[in-house]
């Protein structure tokens, strides 16, 4: 089965308003129609087939959404399981399943380089995966899509650049870069990260980021469209505890421009706004995991008497009311 | 591909049904019944796993003409019929839509003579603890098979509107005879906006009291004491374990600034490598 090599993201996978650019219904269509053009041809009456066409169009669309909408509530300790048990159900949409729910990244050994490498949708091709250390299918491929000379360049620059990058931040684990072309004027491009926690004292963790971008240059500057999405695990028990399993992944768009004089400015700018993101992500991660919702738990059930809690905000509440007495 | 048949596609959105997160159970509904895409099948097929998810997560029932709530799980289910359970408080036994998740009609169900003192005694001290440690807490106290008493607990807090849920349940088998007490504490929580993410946390703890059974408010007090005791237990170290993955699991996978505490010089690390290259031609 060839996976053709569709990597936009054409959903809102997350029902919060504050992202920066929201939920683009245009998009999908586009996509979708994208993807039905390969499909069968229609039969003779146009107008009679663009109905049926728009009809199913809604219906599938119904379908994707559903499917996306259940995936944001399903336990995120089992994605993969979940997202195979969807396609399971709904077949036809197994591409733009696979290309909108990010799933746990694979490590895979490049045989040419000796380097590890992450294996996503965004270096697939059929059963194979390319290595950005060697530019090679494996298991080797005929048709296997390739970045043009230009945009290889560039993704052979940003796999060194991240190398340092991850380096500096995660202290071991694996990157790895990807970039098509888009045309006219454009690239597309998705930087990973993964680093798996050794399991100190029965903790265990393991962090996923994946970033997908689009790049436009406009003159002399460039605009980027950023999605980031970052899967953190962590696991940990003990016998007073028992099992906890605290996972999930949360996920953030952005925008910018960026000035741009010359091809590796797309690295500099791809780079700042990525270490940017990540940071932020990290401190979104931190509160929403570690803070949240353990405030949530002890919302459940509280560990202090609410009895007691109760007395003695009664107890204050009177004495000050006492002592705004006395003051007037 | 080969068609899934209908029994197969029932397996899977069944699962996903179960696997709803506390108050959601409504949204993973109507995404399964569309992602099934045969609403008869669905409708005929669905029953088990809504059964099932009711009694498991505790759903909370109220009866018609009363304000008590009343919590339907398998302890409280009567042989022998189809989704009749019992409010031993009221000493009712009702029907359960599974569907609407409503009461419907209940009829008086009058408790067995025997273990009912001790049952309504357990009842009371535990609606008090529920009181003192649960805000929204709802509780119900069974006589169960072989002489024992079953508790039930479940706290549901839903706020949808920020994105969060949660729902923590405790189950406690009580032995009045060998004073032995088993219990199994659930919680699951539920944070969405932005992404999906959720604690799954379990615990099985196993306690023991020498109070004997002849004064009932005694033994139920001591069990309450108990209860209370490892309840408390077990959420401390759940709070421990959230510092402690924080301060250890998390910052080891990535950290907040490299070393240099400095963001790093992208000019600088792509002129590092192009003149690395040029070194090495």
């Amino acid at each position: 089965m060839a996976q053709s090599f569709v990597n936009q993201r054409s959903y809102e996978i997350t029902p919060t308003t504050n992202t920066i650019f929201p939920y683009n219904q245009s998009s999908y269509t586009q996509t979708y129609k994208f993807l039905s053009k390969t499909g069968h041809h229609s039969p003779s009456n146009p107008f009679a087939s663009y109905f049926r066409k728009l009809l199913s169009e809604l219906k599938m669309g119904d379908q994707i959404e559903c499917a996306l909408d259940l995936m944001r509530r399903l336990p995120p300790q089992n994605t993969e399981e979940n997202l195979l048990n969807i396609i399971t159900l709904i077949p036809d949409h197994h591409e733009d399943l696979l290309n909108n729910v990010d799933q746990p990244l694979k490590i895979k050994k490049c045989k040419t380089k000796n380097r590890d490498y992450l294996l996503s949708p965004f270096n697939m091709y059929g059963d194979s995966y390319r290595s950005p250390w060697s530019n090679e299918y494996d298991p080797p491929i005929s048709g296997g899509i390739l970045p043009s000379v230009k945009t290889r360049k560039l993704e052979i620059s940003a796999n060194d650049a991240f190398d340092t990058y991850r380096e500096m931040y995660y202290e071991g684990g694996v990157s790895s870069a990807y970039f098509w072309d888009e045309p006219p004027d454009g690239f597309s491009g998705a930087v990973l990260f993964k680093k798996v926690g050794e399991g100190v004292r029965k903790m265990k963790g393991a962090w996923d980021s994946i970033h997908v971008f689009k790049a436009n240059e406009r003159g002399r500057g460039a605009h980027y469209k950023l999605t980031s999405t970052v899967m953190l695990y962590t696991i940990t028990s003990k016998p007073e505890l028992g099992n906890m399993n605290l996972s999930g992944s949360m996920t953030r768009q952005f925008e910018a421009d960026y000035p741009y004089d010359e091809p590796s400015s797309h690295i500099a700018n791809i780079g700042r706004m990525v270490e940017d993101i990540e940071l932020k992500m990290r401190n979104l991660l931190q509160d929403v995991y570690f803070g949240k919702t353990k405030d949530i738990v002890n919302g459940l059930r509280s560990v202090k008497s609410l009895v007691e809690t109760q007395r003695q905000a009664d107890i204050q509440k009177e004495l000050l009311g006492k002592l705004m007495e006395r003051k007037s | 591909m080969e068609a899934l048949s209908t029994e197969d596609k029932l397996k899977i959105v069944s699962k996903f049904l179960l696997d709803s997160p506390p108050g959601e159970f409504n949204d993973v509904f109507n995404d399964v019944q569309v992602l099934m895409a045969d609403d008869a099948a669905f409708q005929d097929g669905i029953l088990g796993a809504l059964r099932e998810y009711n009694t498991e997560q505790f759903t909370i029932a109220k009866l018609p003409l009363s304000e008590s709530e009343v919590i339907v799980s398998k302890f409280g289910q009567i042989k022998d019929k189809d989704d009749s359970y019992i409010d031993p408080k009221s000493h009712q036994a009702f029907s359960f839509d599974h569907i609407r998740q409503i009461a419907t009609v209940a009829e008086p169900y009058p408790p067995d003579e025997n273990t009912e003192p001790l049952r309504s005694a357990v009842e009371a001290a535990i609606e008090v603890y529920v009181k003192d440690h649960y805000p929204d807490g709802v509780s119900t106290v069974y006589s169960t098979e072989d002489d024992t008493i079953t508790i039930v607990i479940v706290d549901n807090k839903y706020n949808s509107s920020n994105f969060w849920n949660g729902r923590w349940r405790s189950t406690w088998v009580v032995k009045p005879e060998s004073g032995e007490l088993k219990g199994s504490l659930k919680v699951n929580v539920h944070y969405y906006e932005d992404g999906n993410v959720q604690l799954n946390s379990d615990k099985e703890v196993e306690v023991s009291t020498s109070t004997t059974v002849e004064n009932p408010s005694a033994a139920a007090a001591a069990y309450v004491r108990l209860i209370g005791k490892a309840e408390n237990e077990c959420q401390t170290a759940l709070n421990e374990s959230y510092i402690e993955l924080s301060e250890n699991t998390f910052k080891s996978l990535r950290r907040a600034l490299p070393l240099t505490r400095k963001k790093l010089d992208w000019d600088k690390i792509l002129n590092y490598k192009i003149g690395q290259e040029l070194a090495n031609k």
